[in-house]
């Protein structure tokens, strides 16, 4: 499903401050799997992600999503793939504030294929799923910390993605909270979805499948 | 499409900072423009005597030493006496019985060199005052209500001098600024013009000729004082003994008071609201920029999240511009119609207002800053950060 092989990422590549921050990185995860990615601060957790996600890139190596191989793809290329492949999960959920919930998980929709009639009932379904349909037209800034997570979630999933991401998705929320949190994507996984997580805490990564861990850019 | 209307939608969003930014947008754009408008209304007069300007020289006004005395020889006796290499610049002055009203009309008559750059606005026609065609004296006309309008041929009997036939070949404006030929080191108010509205002067006309053609073509000196250049060079001494001959005589003002009398007409709005403009300005400026950056900070979060949902930079472009589109067109649109309410309003005649090519382009400058800190600047971040930098730490 996904697949790294060799992949380096330098941050300011070719000037005096470069930073070799993933080293030949080699990485496979299967289609179902529930992979907690962890590592001290500074290990290279976020870059992984980051290449991952195709938010960023690399300079060297091989990166395929189902088959297809990412590197070499264009910024439009990227962000289709991040718009219908990825299902992106943050720390601090990452949502527009000023907007409802139904207008968060349509943000995706309106970058993606979906017909403008189809995008609400779309949105909806997702939003139905995580448990939230009775604060679809409330503003996100009125949610508690485990209700914006699930928006975020609703939202990662909107456009049925391959696989989601989540960088440190409990990392803002009480641990009942955060607990609630893991269910959801327990529960998600279980239903067949592919989830990676990056974390630094023990307890989250203890409940998926496998775990990785980081170690100064590379994984040990 | 799509994105276009989320960036329309997000309008609503921040709808209080987009009014603000609307209400503030403007208030400046409309402050500035008409600034520059009344500038532009009296700067237009200066520009027919930019010839004369850095010359020394005075200005003389033969008419205040003998109204009664037409002829050219108290000048030219003048003339002999002056010390030193000058120029002299004839100001003509006519005046006839208009034969449908019988009310005065005044003919001004000044060089060839002066109407090669005027510009006060005409209703219709041109400043063509030197054509070759036909035997008569082309004249630009104020507005009246003896139906003179452009082609009308005025034909003026005189039992003093030569018939003259006047074909009108341009109507001035209405209000406009007629010459203002009698200022004198006393009542030198706005300089070398004086504002005139014919619908507050009783139907006086006023006709402006070319004053070498009216000697030309009806041989006739109607002269009511000259300007004198004196060449560069021109020792100090000279020109104190040349002002005392002349002062003996009548009335002078220096052109260096002329022009700065003008320049101080030109200004006078300025100087006038200035003070308050200028805190009015600093007001507002910190008004939009606090709200363009606010409006940044939440723009950048929000391409921060289109950007991870799949948006691309372009796409995030689109919904920068579309998300301030509304506010600066409609801006746009406000402040072109606030415009066109005071050219039409009373401050036009009391002050004077004129677009011109520099009022465009002072606007578009305005916008071009606010668009850039509100759209370009947010746009030009993302492209360059750390996407979850941008999102973690808005």
């Amino acid at each position: 499903m996904i697949e790294l092989t060799g992949v380096n990422k330098t941050y300011n590549y070719g000037k005096p401050n470069a930073f070799h921050a993933l080293k030949d990185i080699n990485l496979k995860i299967e289609s179902g799997e529930m992979v907690a990615v962890t590592g001290r601060s500074g290990a290279g957790k976020s870059t992984l992600m980051h290449v991952i996600g195709c938010i960023d890139s690399f300079e060297s190596g091989e990166y395929s999503i189902a088959g297809k191989p990412v590197s070499g793809m264009g910024e439009k290329g990227l962000a289709k793939l991040r718009n219908e492949r990825i299902g992106i999960v943050m720390q601090d959920f990452a949502l527009i504030d000023h907007y409802t919930v139904l207008e968060n998980v349509m943000v995706p929709l309106y970058f993606s294929d979906c017909r403008s009639g189809a995008m609400k009932r779309t949105a909806m379904d997702k939003i139905e799923m995580m448990g939230l349909k009775d604060q679809a037209k409330k503003n996100v800034k009125n949610l508690s910390g485990g209700q914006k997570q699930r928006v975020a979630i609703a939202r990662a999933l909107v456009n049925e993605p391959s696989f989601i991401l989540a960088d440190e998705p409990t990392g803002a929320l009480d641990s009942k909270t955060a607990e609630d949190i893991m269910n959801v994507f327990l529960e998600l996984n279980r239903k067949g979805a592919t989830i990676i997580i990056i974390t630094h805490d023990m307890k989250v990564a203890d409940l998926c499948s496998r775990r990785i861990v980081i170690e100064d850019g590379r994984i040990v | 499409m799509k994105v276009l209307k989320l960036g329309i939608n997000g309008i609503s969003k921040n709808l209080w900072l987009n009014l603000f930014m609307f209400i503030q947008i403007t208030v400046i754009v409309v402050a500035v423009n008409v600034m520059v408008a009344n500038m532009n209304s009296r700067n237009i007069l200066l520009q027919p005597f930019s010839y004369l300007q850095g010359k020394t020289g005075v200005m003389f006004n033969k008419f205040d030493a003998d109204p009664d005395d037409d002829s050219m020889v108290l000048l030219k006796k003048i003339e002999k006496k002056l010390k030193g290499n000058f120029t002299t610049h004839k100001i003509y002055w006519d005046w006839f019985a208009d034969p449908k009203s019988n009310k005065d009309v005044d003919v001004i008559g000044l060089e060839t060199e002066f109407y090669k750059n005027i510009n006060i606005p005409l209703a219709e026609g041109s400043w063509n005052l030197m054509s070759d065609s036909g035997n008569y004296v082309e004249c630009v006309i104020t507005q009246n209500t003896s139906c003179y309008g452009l082609g009308s041929v005025i034909k003026v009997h005189s039992d003093f001098q030569e018939d003259i036939t006047y074909k009108v070949v341009g109507v001035l404006s209405n209000p406009t600024y007629i010459i203002n030929s009698s200022c004198t080191s006393k009542n030198c108010c706005n300089g070398f013009f004086e504002s005139y509205d014919y619908n507050e002067s009783n139907n006086h006309i006023f006709m402006y000729v070319n004053g070498d053609k009216l000697k030309q073509y009806a041989g006739i000196d109607p002269m009511v004082g000259e300007i004198i250049t004196y060449d560069n060079g021109i020792s100090k001494s000279n020109y104190l003994k040349n002002n005392g001959i002349l002062g003996r005589t009548a009335d002078y003002v220096t052109l260096g008071k002329f022009f700065a009398k003008s320049e101080d007409y030109v200004k006078t709005l300025q100087k006038r609201v200035l003070p308050i403009f200028i805190g009015a300005f600093i007001v507002m400026s910190i008004g939009i920029i606090s709200a363009s950056v606010i409006q940044m900070m939440n723009q950048m979060r929000e391409y921060g999240v289109c950007y991870l949902c799949g948006a691309t930079w372009l796409q995030c472009v689109v919904l920068s511009i579309s998300s301030n589109i509304v506010t600066y067109l409609s801006s746009f649109i406000v402040s072109a119609l606030a415009m066109f309410m005071i050219n039409m309003s009373r401050f036009k005649i009391d002050y004077g207002f004129l677009y011109m090519k520099n009022n465009l382009l002072v606007t578009l400058g305005i916008f071009a800053v606010l668009l850039f800190v509100s759209v370009i600047s947010p746009l030009i971040v993302l492209k360059t950060s750390n996407i979850r930098k941008l999102i973690l730490n808005s």
